[in-house]
């Protein structure tokens, strides 16, 4: 009889338990359904996710949204600070680099990723976007496995710290769909304060 | 993943197989093909034709006929008795570095190949890499917790897709995995390798002084190359006394194939050392004593690269001053102009810039900067 109750109040402790992580946690993934703003992490920069995308809400920096799966595409957003940003390649950067400069250190830290080769720069340019002076930088490279990836990232260096955009997609058939979807990502950057969270 | 899995693999089948090897094992003392071994030994060699084959589809690679066919040719002249059982190839990665499988599959550094001075040091690391495949040490090793972390720092020393590649390979193969025995058999063996090829012995010494130099410039304790190996002095001493009892060569070994194909791989060297974002080695090995006669005319830009990549403010004024040395040792060489333009942009001083960024359109209409140049010499105007 003790055996039973104790045996009830483990099941009921257990139940509480789950009932207050299924409150308190967000699940993994979330449908983005209204083309609201999202503010990137730790950022005062914001971008509307396509329709219809998924966002990781696990994502361990920034903001992640994906159409068909992080393994085959995504687009994230992140702010880092100028510490953060390059630490990969024991670099850091600041608000005076120029684009071409910015440029050199995302090719570098592509570089240093393991798992990657046969890294190529595809288009490299200046730009404009969400009001910041940047870089349009374009890559290709391979996986472990061998799957060709295109990578295009806007970044930009401000006071704080390097701003980025960017989309992945495997080469084969994926980028180039996605592609306009990702321009109008980008185009929707903005410093406005009414966003969703 | 297969890569990894590969190596993952081979490292476990050298851990079993060293079980197995725990008696003496007999040097090679011809060719052999694997059916010929015992079964763990075979799986060592298959697992290690598995890494040859992640490696040359990796895109790590450099192929370059002709200077591979001049590495066979030393390869015969040291092991002439092994014919082509022992086959090198480069590996694009800027450190001073080589490794060996254990199935004679040599992997030589392009940082290596760039940077030697002559023939005989560049065989005295392929006698001693050979010597690791003819005495089957790659079999014989045994794998143990300090090998383990060699894998893993390895990975982290070196960047990108060839650090965690070469990272696993050195802790498998020879550069980390092999015991001091091992290598001091290896140095012993491979001199011997040396002398009856008629190469230079004095050479040996000089390449190893040439690995302690830039391993004390570089603040490291020893090299990569040598973290497990017996210490860098220790190897100097032991070549140094070897060379002493031995005669120079009766005819010198020719530099000339060597000297007419290595500019070409040092510029390969010193654009892939900058494009990895490390200034310090461009630096300390473009300031040696030598390095205006030893480099292409575009070295000094490598330079100036090497300086604004390490990042010290103290060193703008010698940046600057090896930009303005390579735009004039080498006039049509483009981006020395680029960097030029960039540096007086910065500076906002757009009357020393706009020339410059000029001269890199004119040079380079289809460089890889062209449009943030054309951009910044639209901000001048």
């Amino acid at each position: 009889m003790s055996l039973i109750r104790s045996l009830s109040a483990v099941r009921a402790v257990l139940m509480i338990a789950t009932l207050a992580l299924a409150g308190c946690q967000t699940a993994p993934w979330t449908r983005v359904e209204t083309p609201d703003a999202i503010t990137v992490t730790n950022s005062k920069r914001t971008f509307v996710p396509p329709a219809g995308w998924i966002r990781w809400n696990g994502a361990p920096s920034g903001v992640v949204v994906t159409r068909d799966g992080t393994p085959i595409q995504f687009i994230r957003a992140a702010d880092m600070t100028h510490e953060q940003a390059f630490r990969a390649i024991r670099k850091t950067s600041n608000a005076d680099l120029l684009p071409n400069e910015l440029a050199e250190l995302l090719i570098a830290t592509r570089k240093a990723m393991p798992g990657m080769s046969g890294l190529a720069v595809t288009s490299n340019e200046p730009a404009t976007f969400g009001g910041l002076d940047g870089v349009r930088l374009g890559l290709t490279y391979r996986d472990e496995r061998g799957a060709s990836f295109d990578h295009l990232v806007y970044a930009a260096a401000e006071t704080e710290g390097v701003f980025m955009i960017e989309y992945h997609a495997l080469s084969k058939h994926y980028f180039a769909r996605d592609l306009p979807e990702f321009e109008k990502v980008v185009a929707s950057v903005s410093s406005e304060k009414k966003a969703k969270k | 993943m297969r890569l990894r899995r590969a190596i993952r693999a081979a490292g476990i089948a050298c851990l079993v197989a060293a079980v197995g090897a725990q008696a003496a094992t007999p040097p090679f003392e011809r060719p052999v093909r694997p059916a010929e071994l015992e079964e763990p030994e075979q799986r060592v060699w298959s697992e290690a034709e598995d890494v040859d084959l992640a490696l040359s589809r990796s895109g790590q690679l450099l192929r370059d006929d002709e200077v591979e066919a001049w590495l066979a040719s030393l390869m015969l002249r040291l092991f002439p008795d092994f014919g082509a059982a022992l086959r090198v190839r480069i590996v694009r990665d800027p450190e001073m570095n080589a490794f060996c499988l254990p199935n004679g599959s040599i992997y030589m550094n392009l940082g290596m190949l760039a940077r030697v001075r002559n023939t005989s040091q560049l065989a005295t690391i392929l006698a001693h890499e050979g010597v690791h495949f003819t005495h089957r040490h790659g079999f014989q090793q045994r794998s143990s917790l300090v090998t383990t972390a060699g894998f893993t720092q390895g990975a982290g020393i070196a960047g990108g897709l060839v650090g965690a590649l070469l990272g696993s390979l050195v802790g498998m193969s020879s550069i980390r995995g092999f015991s001091r025995t091992h290598e001091r058999e290896a140095d012993r063996v491979g001199f011997g390798r040396l002398l009856a090829g008629g190469f230079d012995p004095r050479e040996s010494v000089a390449v190893f002084q040439m690995l302690t130099a830039e391993s004390k410039a570089m603040g490291l304790n020893d090299t990569v190359f040598f973290a497990s190996h017996p210490q860098l002095d220790e190897r100097i001493k032991t070549f140094r006394e070897l060379s002493a009892v031995a005669s120079p060569p009766a005819v010198p070994t020719s530099d000339a194939a060597l000297q007419a194909f290595q500019p070409r791989l040092q510029r390969e060297w010193m654009a892939l050392e900058a494009s990895m974002g490390q200034g310090g080695r461009l630096v300390h090995q473009l300031t040696r004593p030598d390095a205006a006669d030893f480099y292409p005319p575009e070295a000094p830009y490598y330079l100036g690269e090497g300086y604004r990549l390490r990042g010290d403010a103290a060193d703008r004024n010698a940046m600057i001053t090896a930009y303005e040395s390579a735009a004039q040792r080498a006039p049509t060489f483009a981006p020395a102009h680029a960097a030029l333009g960039v540096v007086h942009f910065k500076a906002k001083d757009c009357a020393r810039a706009a020339p410059h960024l000029r001269s890199y359109l004119d040079l380079a209409p289809d460089g890889p900067l062209r449009a943030h140049v054309s951009r910044m010499l639209e901000k001048c105007r």
